[in-house]
């Protein structure tokens, strides 16, 4: 037998043979690229894309997508990529062997995002646990939907779009996963545009189709605890994690920063101090808890990470390196399920940081002391804005500072401050109809000085909550029927 | 505004002209098949037209993408494969299933973790060079150069045992 290396130099240097393109695929690709060109476009006329959200809460157990034309009651399925016709396709079962799918009907080609309703129906039973909008009109919701058992796969993790801002609501494929489950499935999804988005908390999906087909992207024994998007790049939290079930961020011990530019499913730790963050050595051993919030596009774009040590990392979204900064008032305390920071909660936009700092809740009494800082240089300096309300324990922050609106999602409900987080308002109280324990709202963004979503804390209620008058009044939509 | 404009057609198709068909060649060394090596090929060029104006180097972002996507089909056919054990477990395998004479050192590149993968073929097998890889990657060229040697020592102990 030759030597090793001369197998491998043989192996690389052996000519490749070129392939040539069959008649009409420059032509295909050029129309295909075209298509999903037009889909960014219409995305950018319709508003800005910014991203805004992700429940808190610990995901349900719901969702599904339904088989169009398939003339049987609403059937969940989670749909992912289909096999090639060339190859069989396998799905596991639940019991873990193989199994030919026969629960249900062939899952139809994949649904995706779009401008416009793409006309599968939403599975019955959607329990959205995560939601995110590119525009003024287009977002999306995932969650768990259908009867567990009783979906076309043995997961029943499905995804909704909207593009009318929640008014009404589509079926859209989902990853081929389950509810978060210790290293495994997903709760809370993101898109950049109306082709590449990512489905993660714990485990990590892409997609470069509006949601048309799923991809699992490796990511080293690690859970993603937190995931944004910006210009063209996406960020991600990267934990090291030993949490079971739904707790699947609550007990990890470091974080770090990665990033990956839209469409190359390469991601990197990035540059900088932005890698194995743990808290300070007083209190190591502790659960880690951190947070991830970008502003702006790539040019003036600007990120942030809340680091387990108390510490504002920053950086630009351009994939250079990101730099340690100072400390805030306040450290994130520990986790959430997903690995939500509980003690200090972080918004911004382009002119303005917000940073609510939670002092150790009475739950008996749903009160909690929250203290306002802002900072308008990018975190090097904090000033006290105000105290924050005292009722409800807080789960989420956004803020709009050209319009001084801060918005403060709570157990107890929704308030509002008009100026800057001075004096607060209760503008939203909890749904009707909350279980016990997940009462209130787990998540509040905002997409313009006038729209903002809010997530129920209890998935259950199959609602998003919509205002277009900058927080002042709400309005529960339904994603789906019970 | 999302058409491309006719310069940029033009030079599209003249990069699809002069690297579609190294490019599909390359990939079907790594998976086989004709129809996947033109499906990688062609998602890979998709991808790049509908970024085109936002991209320095081409030609490295098509590799790294067809990488990537030989990476998923990997990953898929792997999991295929092990069902289709199971379902046939204690079925002998067809002799002949393996078409190229150098799938084993195709399979032990396969076999490689990620991380060193990448770095591989885009060096040794797409001969970018190591300070392209190491921006393509967004790692530092000392942590590429260590990779490439670690993932041609892996290769070189694994093909030792076989002897």
């Amino acid at each position: 037998m030759s030597d090793p290396d001369d197998r491998i130099d043989t192996w690389l240097n052996a000519e490749v043979e070129p392939l040539a393109p069959p008649p009409g695929t420059f032509e295909r690709i050029r129309h295909r690229a075209h298509r999903r060109k037009l889909r960014r476009a219409t995305m950018s006329a319709a508003g800005a894309a910014i991203v805004i959200a992700a429940a808190a809460a610990a995901p349900g157990i719901a969702s599904t997508l339904l088989h169009p034309g398939s003339g049987r009651p609403e059937r969940p399925v989670a749909v992912g990529t289909p096999a090639p016709a060339s190859r069989p396709a396998v799905t596991g079962s639940a019991s873990g062997g193989v199994s030919s799918e026969s629960s249900s009907p062939v899952p139809p080609p994949g649904s995706s995002l779009s401008g416009t309703t793409s006309g599968a129906p939403v599975p019955r039973n959607f329990q959205p646990t995560s939601v995110t909008f590119i525009s003024q009109g287009i977002g999306a919701v995932i969650g768990q939907a259908g009867t567990r058992g009783d979906c076309a796969t043995k997961f029943c993790t499905s995804l909704a779009g909207t593009s009318d801002y929640g008014s009404s609501w589509y079926g859209v494929s989902a990853p081929l996963t389950g509810a978060p489950n210790g290293a495994r499935g997903v709760s809370q999804v993101r898109f950049l545009d109306l082709n590449d988005g990512w489905a993660f908390g714990p485990q990590l999906w892409v997609t470069h189709d509006g949601g048309a087909n799923w991809t699992p992207e490796p990511t080293h024994g690690l859970r993603v605890t937190d995931l944004e998007t910006a210009g063209d790049r996406a960020f991600a939290l990267f934990a090291r994690c030993t949490g079971t079930g739904s707790g699947y961020g609550a007990s990890c011990t470091s974080v770090s920063l990665y990033s990956s530019l839209a469409g190359t499913d390469q991601w990197q730790p990035m540059p900088g101090p932005v890698t194995g963050l743990q808290p300070l050595a007083t209190s190591a051993g502790t659960p880690v808890s951190a947070s991830l919030v970008l502003t702006g596009g790539p040019a003036g774009g600007k990120g942030y990470v809340l680091a387990p040590s108390g510490e504002l990392l920053s950086g630009p979204l351009t994939g250079a390196a990101w730099t340690a900064g100072p400390r805030l008032p306040c450290v994130p305390g520990a986790p959430g399920p997903g690995g939500q920071p509980t003690a200090a909660l972080l918004a911004a936009d382009s002119s303005r940081l917000v940073l609510v700092c939670a002092a150790t809740a009475d739950v008996a009494g749903d009160t909690q002391a929250k203290q306002v800082y802002t900072s308008a240089d990018g975190g090097a300096h904090w000033s006290t804005a105000g105290n924050g309300p005292s009722g409800g324990i807080a789960a989420s922050v956004a803020v709009q500072a050209s319009d001084n609106l801060v918005l403060l999602a709570t157990d107890a409900g929704l308030y509002r401050s008009g100026d800057g987080g001075a004096t607060w308002q209760l503008t939203q109280s909890s749904p009707g109809g909350a279980v016990a324990g997940e009462r209130g709202f787990s998540y509040v963004g905002m997409t313009s000085s006038t729209q903002g979503v809010a997530l129920p804390a209890d998935p259950g209620l199959h609602e998003v909550f919509i205002t277009t008058d900058g927080g002042r009044t709400w309005q529960a939509q339904k994603v789906s029927g019970p | 505004m999302a058409r491309l404009r006719t310069a940029d057609r033009e030079a599209a198709e003249e990069l699809f002209n002069a690297c579609y068909p190294r490019l599909a060649g390359w990939v079907r060394r790594l998976v086989d098949d004709d129809e996947t090596a033109h499906e990688i090929a062609s998602e890979a060029f998709t991808r790049l037209l509908a970024r085109w104006s936002r991209l320095d180097n081409p030609q490295s972002y098509l590799y790294m993408i067809a990488t990537n996507l030989v990476r998923d089909h990997w990953r898929k056919t792997g999991r295929e494969r092990r069902a289709i054990r199971t379902l046939t477990a204690g079925v002998p395998l067809d002799p002949a299933y393996h078409p190229a004479q150098d799938v084993d050192v195709r399979a032990l590149i396969e076999a490689l973790p990620p991380r060193l993968r990448s770095a591989f073929l885009l060096h040794y097998y797409a001969g970018f060079p190591v300070r392209e890889v190491a921006s393509m990657l967004g790692r530092p060229e000392g942590t590429v150069k260590a990779d490439l040697h670690h993932a041609r020592a892996r290769l070189k102990d694994a093909l030792g045992d076989g002897r």
